[in-house]
């Protein structure tokens, strides 16, 4: 199935949960999550979409950062989830898991097995 | 969407994390991690984060105004009083006559300074329409008010006129180069914070120029205005 051209509200609904779990994985910056996001199917995720997320996040204690210096240039801010912010993750996959379940089961209902509406 | 060079998303960008309010350490970090993504991706800021004024609203950083910060405004009503004060001492001092400060030096250099922030204001905030009619009327209104409330406050010698000019020019100019090289400083920790080691290079070292300049070029300029005016005033006799 092509990656492109989810619906938005799809992605704005489930990218932060998305950049969670890359976080869960250890400290990374800004570029490395939107191209892993992109490897997963997710499709291209702009700067100006990710970082106000991060940026969020950040304030929401979820998630810290460090920079690194750059031997040219401005370094890399290097984020990483707190022990809040995994606690967090951890309850929200679950329900995740569970949201998804709920809408698959609804979704699976065809048409023609659907019953009829008094 | 509209096409911009980098350097003009960054201007902008800049800009509008000024008329935000953002804090140096807000300004260095959101430059970086523009500068960062981009340098990684190979993508244009425009590319990568859209419109820099939208952006900045995203990012949701920066604050009022406190009222302290507005108070720090007031420090340039003394100096667009000392450019009156200078240039009617020296017309004085040649005419032999007793200066004077008047009322409407007072609303001029009140209403120049009130001009002077909102001009500044409307230009952070991209609003070149407002920027100028705020030029055209506060520069009008500061005219209006110095020629019309010529009624004296003070009488005072030509040389004590020069003086106190002087000191009204000279003061805040100090109390503002000092104020700024503490905010350079600042924007300097906070620029090594976010990994920039070149900061402290000839981009700084022009900055403090920038800085000096900035504050003592008005000082500067009311001293050359008022010698050209008595050197003028000496060489066409009067009559």
């Amino acid at each position: 199935m092509s990656t492109e051209g989810w619906p938005s509200e799809w992605l704005r609904g489930v990218l932060e949960l998305c950049v969670l779990r890359l976080l869960a994985d250890g400290p990374t910056y800004g570029y490395a999550i939107a191209t892993r996001l992109a490897d997963s199917g997710l499709g291209e995720v702009k700067g100006g979409t990710l970082y106000p997320l991060l940026g969020r996040l950040e304030t929401a204690g979820l998630v810290e950062t460090h920079w690194q210096a750059g031997e040219q240039g401005p370094g890399r801010k290097y984020f990483s989830l707190t022990a809040h912010g995994r606690e967090t993750f951890t309850r929200r996959i679950a329900q995740w898991g569970a949201f998804t379940t709920t809408t698959n089961t609804l979704l699976a209902r065809t048409p023609s097995t659907e019953e009829a509406t008094p | 969407m509209k096409t911009m060079t980098t350097e003009e998303w960054h201007t902008e960008f800049f800009l509008a994390l000024t008329a935000a309010n953002a804090t140096e350490g807000e300004v260095a970090e959101a430059v970086a991690d523009v500068e960062s993504f981009c340098a990684d991706s190979r993508q244009s800021p425009l590319e990568a984060f859209g419109d820099p004024r939208a952006y900045v609203k995203q990012l949701g950083i920066g604050r009022s105004t406190t009222w302290r910060e507005r108070l720090g405004y007031l420090i340039h009503v003394p100096t667009m009083l000392g450019i009156f004060v200078v240039f009617d001492g020296v017309r004085h001092l040649v005419g032999g006559t007793t200066a004077s400060l008047t009322w409407g030096h007072l609303a001029a250099a009140g209403l120049l300074t009130a001009t002077t922030v909102g001009f500044a204001t409307a230009l952070f905030a991209g609003r070149t329409v407002v920027m100028a009619l705020v030029a055209v009327v506060g520069m009008t209104a500061a005219i209006l008010s110095a020629v019309t409330f010529d009624r004296a406050i003070v009488e005072l010698a030509p040389a004590v006129s020069l003086v106190v000019g002087a000191l009204l020019l000279v003061v805040p100019a100090a109390v503002g180069t000092v104020q700024s090289l503490r905010d350079r400083e600042q924007a300097r920790v906070a620029a090594q914070r976010v990994g920039r080691p070149e900061s402290d290079s000839s981009d700084t070292k022009l900055a403090a120029w920038v800085i000096v300049a900035s504050h003592w070029g008005v000082v500067l300029a009311a001293f050359v205005f008022a010698g050209v005016i008595a050197l003028v005033a000496q060489l066409v006799p009067a009559g």
